[in-house]
């Protein structure tokens, strides 16, 4: 029988655990020239803010060992431009798309959210408090307990939406974060967003990024972001969704034995835009070797040991 | 616009440092413009990481060709691959260059980033237009460019260790050339202060237009993470845009990107 790779995040139901990360996808369209979209569980979109953006200056993408850094800076056309333009092209498609939200104050992500309840193309929404790349962003909220609280908080008192709070790894404990969004009524955390990070150019001496600093992210994170989720998982029962590095099957495995019900693939798309394709295919694969007959029955599979 | 796994058929060092790339796939070849790129999965499983874009020097029939210069890991790992291999290519990808009705056109190229213009040099009209080509170079390591060009596109070139009173530079070139009423079209490849200094020379001219390929570090290449961000003005919207190299580029022309107007 063929294993059953559905899940489950809040009222969200999942084809597959396959989810785009954030600022990765763009809103699909790129891809659509390339892949299926279809072959994903659901799509997480760009960031968006209440007014357009235009992003940082200079050198923007830097590439590291096995990772790049970004400093993108929330690049987007604003919501009002996101639901006339983007929502019908979304809307077609016919998968679960989460709409990821970013603000410089609590009242813009109550706005955002105000805003895009009404669509029922939007199934979700990510809550980015853990951008590093601009000024007044998320990062102030999502290395902060008690503002993760209180986001969170408002946001339930608004939409119905299954809430996911993105988290960010720029932190001592991201298990205090993880705690205070469920408490709050999150439906689930997301984590981790990009590790703060930066590059000098040797020979001009001078950061190689325009914002001077960036978010890592690729394979190179990997490790940090299996140890936040393996950790989060043991102090919240809310679904977490894993992401950081993931480039193959065994890492996408890995990730739901470490704890996560569903996980987003990001850098690796810039590289290979089929990857959702063979990570799918791997998973079956595994499933069907070690005898999983659903996911669910792999999901922290891997704090076992430490239970017994 | 595919993703394949495609056939190599020639990765040969043929100048010091330059080596000349040649793969198969015919549909990518039948899809290749002038300007275009492709983007290259080096294969390494991760490290180093990105694809690296590449422009198209020429395609015919079933193959398409690039011409690069080890810089760097990514195209010291290139020089490794062998005829036979299979590599994973992105594209053609860009918008390439716009082929103008002109009485003459001028290809101007600094280093080896004016390999797309080669494969212009190809796809122009022939026949009552005049097609030069110019070429900067540091010493004479390009030379072999004039070998891959169509036989009647004049060709000019430049070195920086020229002795004195000869062209160091390859906007010493173009002056005698810019004294014409003919409309003329500057397809342009090279770095963004010799596109200054080619739309200085033409300030006084009437009928010039100016093409130019934006160079930007490049992360996915399909229009995604937004790392090649190029600010433009388009009339006639009147605030500056930000736009991606990678695929409203990377051409441009030049008061478009020249907005600051200097």
């Amino acid at each position: 029988m063929e294993p059953k790779i559905q899940s489950r995040i809040g009222s969200l139901e999942l084809n597959n655990p396959l989810l785009t990360a954030s600022g990765t996808y763009g809103n699909g369209r790129e891809y659509s020239n390339y892949i299926d979209l279809h072959c994903w569980g659901g799509l997480v979109t760009k960031g968006l803010t209440l007014e357009s953006r235009s992003g940082n200056s200079g050198i923007r993408i830097v590439e590291t060992a096995a990772g790049i850094l970004n400093s993108i800076g929330l690049q987007n056309p604003g919501i009002e431009y996101f639901i006339k333009e983007e929502l019908p092209f979304l809307e077609k498609l016919k998968i679960p798309v989460i709409v990821n939200i970013a603000g410089r104050r609590i009242r813009d992500y109550e706005e955002l959210a105000r805003r895009l309840d009404p669509f029922s193309t939007v199934s979700a929404l990510e809550v980015n408090v853990s951008c590093p790349n601009v000024r007044e962003g998320g990062l102030a909220f999502g290395t902060n307990p008690g503002l993760v609280y209180e986001i969170t908080a408002r946001l339930r008192e608004i939409t119905t939406k299954p809430l996911i709070i993105k988290l960010t790894p720029n932190v001592a404990d991201v298990g205090e974060i993880a705690i205070q969004a469920e408490k709050a009524g999150a439906d689930a955390v997301s984590l981790i967003n990009t590790l703060m990070g930066m590059e000098i150019d040797v020979e001009r001496q001078k950061p190689m990024l325009g914002n001077i600093v960036g978010g890592l992210s690729g394979p190179a994170v990997k490790p940090v972001a299996l140890r936040m989720i393996y950790q989060v998982y043991r102090q919240i029962k809310i679904p977490i969704i894993g992401m950081g590095g993931i480039t193959k099957g065994e890492d996408a495995v890995a990730f739901l034995l470490a704890g996560a019900r569903a996980i987003a693939l990001g850098t690796v798309n810039f590289v290979n835009p089929k990857a959702p394709l063979e990570i799918k295919n791997y998973l079956l694969d595994y499933m069907r070797r070690h005898n999983f007959s659903s996911l669910e029955e792999m999901v922290g599979l891997a704090h076992r040991e430490r239970e017994d | 616009m595919l993703q394949e796994s495609v056939l190599i058929e020639k990765n040969e060092e043929i100048a010091p440092g330059l080596y000349f790339l040649k793969i198969r796939n015919e549909q990518m070849a039948g899809e290749a413009q002038p300007g275009k790129f492709i983007h290259i999965n080096l294969g390494t499983i991760y490290d180093p990481l990105l694809r690296r874009p590449m422009s198209i020097l020429n395609a015919q029939g079933e193959t398409l060709s690039v011409l690069y210069q080890v810089v760097g890991r990514g195209t010291r790992i290139m020089t490794r691959f062998r005829p036979g291999d299979e590599i994973d290519v992105l594209g053609p990808l860009g918008n390439g260059f716009e082929i103008e009705d002109s009485g003459q056109n001028f290809l101007i190229g600094g280093g080896v980033g004016a390999a797309p213009l080669v494969f212009l040099a190809h796809r122009l009209p022939k026949k009552g237009v005049d097609n030069k080509f110019f070429l900067g170079m540091r010493e004479r390591e390009l030379l072999f460019i004039k070998d891959f060009l169509p036989e009647e596109v004049e060709f000019f070139s430049s070195h920086e260790n020229s002795p004195r009173g000869e062209a160091k530079q390859v906007t010493d070139l173009l002056p005698p050339h810019l004294k014409t009423k003919k409309k003329t079209s500057l397809y342009c490849c090279g770095p963004e202060g010799m596109y200054r200094e080619i739309a200085g020379l033409c300030n006084d001219c009437s009928d010039f237009s100016i093409q130019v390929s934006i160079d930007r570090r490049m992360g996915c290449g399909v229009g995604t993470c937004l790392g090649c961000a190029v600010k433009v003005k388009k009339p006639p919207r009147e605030e500056p845009q930000i736009v991606r190299a990678c695929v409203e580029g990377p051409v441009f022309r030049w008061q478009e990107v020249n907005i600051d107007g200097t």
